[in-house]
C-alpha cells in the first residue's frame, strides 16, 4: 500500500475523530483522479462535477461503517472511491440512455484538432474524426475490459492498483487491457485503411 | 533474446504507461535490437494518444474548484435530515405496543360495548392496523438501497456473456 493511500485514511479517521478541513483535504487530494475517471461518461462540465461529488459523499457513507469498527480488514479509501466512480459512471450513462462523452467528444475532438507540425488542417481533422470514434469505441467494450481500459488511460493507476480496484487478480487485469487494447489497435488500423 | 510475441502483451501495457522496473528493463533490451516492436510500440501509442480524452477544459477546471466544500455541505446536509431506519423500527414497536395494551385493557374491562363511554380506546384499537413487516423491510431496503452500489458488485450474466464471446472472438482471430 502506498503512502498516499495511507493518508487518505488517516484522513478519514480524523474526519470521522472531528476534524472537518481533513475531509475537504481528502477531497482536495483525490478530486483530479475522480474527475478523470467521471468526465468520460458526462454529458458537460457540471455533469461531471455532480458524478464527481455523488462518488466522493456515497464513498464515504459506504466506506463510514467499516472505518468505525475497531478490528478487521478493511479496503483503502481510495478503492471505495474508484469502484464507486466507475459504478456511478456507469449507471449515469445508461440510465440516460446515452454515452455522452462519446458523442460529445466529436466536437471536442474538433475543437482539439490542432494542425501537428508538418500537418494540415484536414489531417487534423481526420485525427479528430479517428479519436471520436475510439472514444466511442472504448465505451461500448465489454465492461471489464472498458473499466481497466479507463483505469489506466484515464485515471492511469498501475495494474496492481486497477486489480485491486475491481477485486481481480493483477494477471486478469493485465489480459483484460490486452484483449481491449488489441481491438482499439485494429479498429484504427481498419480506419487507416479505408482512408488509404 | 525473448521472443516478440511473448512481449506484445508488455508492449501495449508500457504504451499506456510506466511499466514495473523489471518489465521496464526486458522490455528496452529487447525494443533496442527489434525494429518490429519499436513499431508495434509507436502503433499502440498512436491508438491510446487518440482513446484518451483532451486534458481538462477551463470549464472543467471551474466547475470542480469547489468540490471539497460541496462534498462537505452535502454530508453535513444528509447527516442532518437523513431518516435512519432505527427509529422508525423502534416507532413502529412503540405504537404496536400502545395498541396491544389497548386492546387487553379492553377486552378485560366490564362491558363488551364499544358503543358507550368507553369506546373510544376500542375505536382506535380497532383502527389500528398491524405494522406490515414487509412494509418495514422495504423502508430499510430503501435506506440501503443507495449503499449497494458501492458493494462488490458482480458482473452482471449479460456482461459476463458478452465478455466471454468478446473473448472467445478474440481467441479466434
Amino acid at each position: 500500500m502506498t503512502d498516499e493511500v495511507t493518508d487518505d485514511d488517516a484522513l478519514v479517521q480524523s474526519f470521522l475523530d472531528g476534524d472537518d478541513a481533513a475531509f475537504e483535504e481528502l477531497v482536495r487530494r483525490n478530486e483530479a483522479l475522480v474527475l478523470r475517471l467521471v468526465r468520460r461518461y458526462a454529458r458537460d462540465p457540471d455533469d461531471a462535477r455532480d458524478l464527481a461529488q455523488k462518488t466522493f459523499v456515497r464513498a464515504f457513507e459506504a466506506a463510514r461503517p467499516a472505518f468505525l469498527r475497531p478490528f478487521g480488514e478493511r479496503a483503502p479509501f481510495r478503492r471505495w472511491l474508484v469502484r464507486i466512480a466507475l459504478n456511478l459512471s456507469r449507471n449515469h450513462a445508461r440510465d440516460a440512455g446515452r454515452w455522452t462523452r462519446a458523442s460529445h467528444s466529436d466536437t471536442d475532438g474538433l475543437a482539439d484538432a490542432q494542425p501537428h507540425c508538418g500537418q494540415g488542417p484536414l489531417a487534423g481533422l481526420l485525427d479528430a474524426e479517428r479519436s471520436a470514434r475510439l472514444r466511442r469505441a472504448v465505451l461500448r467494450l465489454p465492461r471489464r475490459q472498458r473499466e481497466v481500459i479507463s483505469l489506466r488511460l484515464d485515471a492511469e493507476l498501475p495494474f496492481s492498483e486497477i486489480a485491486g480496484a475491481l477485486g481481480i487478480t493483477e494477471n486478469a487485469a493485465k489480459v483484460s487491457f490486452h484483449h481491449a487494447a488489441k481491438r482499439l489497435r485494429e479498429l484504427v488500423s481498419a480506419a487507416t485503411d479505408r482512408e488509404e | 533474446m525473448t521472443a516478440c510475441t511473448q512481449l506484445d502483451p508488455l508492449i501495449a501495457q508500457r504504451a499506456s504507461g510506466p511499466l514495473d522496473p523489471a518489465d521496464t528493463l526486458r522490455l528496452d533490451a529487447h525494443l533496442a535490437g527489434c525494429e518490429r516492436c519499436r513499431a508495434e510500440l509507436a502503433a499502440y501509442e498512436q491508438t491510446f494518444g487518440l482513446a484518451r480524452l483532451p486534458p481538462p477544459s477551463e470549464a472543467e477546471r471551474a466547475a470542480i474548484a469547489q468540490l471539497a466544500v460541496r462534498v462537505r455541505a452535502e454530508l453535513r446536509r444528509g447527516r442532518a435530515t437523513k431518516p435512519s431506519w432505527r427509529p422508525l423500527v423502534l416507532g413502529f414497536a412503540a405504537a404496536a405496543a400502545v395498541a396491544l395494551a389497548v386492546v387487553v385493557a379492553t377486552r378485560s374491562g366490564p362491558s363488551p360495548s364499544t358503543t358507550g363511554g368507553g369506546g373510544g380506546a376500542a375505536v382506535t384499537a380497532s383502527a389500528w392496523q398491524e405494522p406490515d413487516p414487509e412494509a418495514l423491510l422495504r423502508v430499510v431496503e430503501r435506506e440501503h438501497a443507495e449503499l449497494a452500489i458501492a458493494s462488490e458488485e458482480p458482473l452482471d450474466r449479460a456482461e459476463l456473456i458478452a465478455d466471454a464471446a468478446w473473448g472467445k472472438a478474440f481467441e479466434e482471430e
